[in-house]
């Protein structure tokens, strides 16, 4: 696995990314922006911004970073900042498994439909933990494991990657969140379509004092 | 959107970690320990080892 197949893949997606998912999955992202229940003057960072479709639901009054490993879709996402006047919106391109932001930087931190389309999981929740403060909220939206084929066609149609390049979409929420025991979960929600993706809530319940170091 | 000057000082060089400084272009963002330039591609700053370019 290399970030140039990620690139490429979301190339070809990035002109209709917005026009074929944005209807489906609007609700989660207002959701899960709101989840983070920012303050006037927070630092939030969206792991996986894509083409800017969670930008909206952030308060003009908060910092907002975006990152995302392919280019065309954060063409799409700076297009969107620059004609939305977003003047407290940065977008950067990024691997979200090696975060370039030093520790304790963010006070809350999001990915909306994220955790399941890169290749580990884990590495990239407690990436977002290291940068996020000791107290701050950490909230993911993403489909986990479910019997039901429609859906699982759906979310494989969502991430081209886990179609091409056999991602997980497998993912359970239990196991995962069992890996991740400083993320103290506040709430699980049900969302979108038939409430087959799940928004989490967490606190980042980390040990701030501790060095962090993530190797994946 | 010219790259908000607080983000330019907690940005690290993805390699070693260590800091990155503004080109006086602006096109990019050079770290001197690595000799490597990430460029910044129309406003947004590609912070990935394998996009780097090599400082001469």
């Amino acid at each position: 696995m290399d970030t140039n197949s990620i690139e490429k893949a979301y190339k070809r997606y990035a002109n209709i990314y917005d026009l074929t998912f944005d209807r489906i999955f609007h609700h989660g992202r207002e959701l899960s922006a709101g989840l983070l229940e920012p303050m006037p003057g927070d630092r939030i960072l969206e792991v996986g911004v894509g083409t800017g479709l969670t930008l909206p639901f952030f308060p003009d009054e908060c910092q907002i970073t975006g990152i995302d490993l392919s280019e065309h879709m954060l063409t799409k996402a700076h297009q969107k900042v620059a004609s939305h006047g977003m003047k407290n919106v940065e977008v950067i391109q990024m691997d979200a498994m090696k975060m370039d932001f030093p520790d304790n930087h963010f006070d809350s931190v999001i990915a909306a439909y994220v955790i399941s389309v890169v290749p580990d999981p884990v590495c990239v929740l407690k990436e977002m933990l290291r940068v996020c403060k000791k107290g701050g909220r950490v909230v993911f939206i993403n489909h986990f494991q479910c019997d039901n084929r429609l859906i699982s066609s759906l979310e494989r149609l969502v991430s081209p990657l886990s179609r091409h390049l056999g991602f997980k979409t497998d993912l359970e929420l239990e196991p995962l969140l069992s890996q991740v025991p400083e993320l103290s979960v506040q709430k699980v929600e049900g969302v979108n379509l038939y409430n087959y993706w799940k928004v989490v809530q967490g606190i980042n319940n980390k040990d701030a004092t501790a060095k962090e170091g993530v190797n994946c | 959107m010219a790259l908000d000057k607080e983000l330019l000082d907690i940005l690290a060089c993805p390699k070693c970690k260590g800091e990155v400084k503004l080109t006086e272009e602006g096109d990019g963002l050079t770290c001197e320990a690595c000799k490597l330039k990430y460029p910044i591609k129309d406003g947004i700053p590609v912070m990935l080892i394998d996009e780097a370019e090599e400082l001469g």
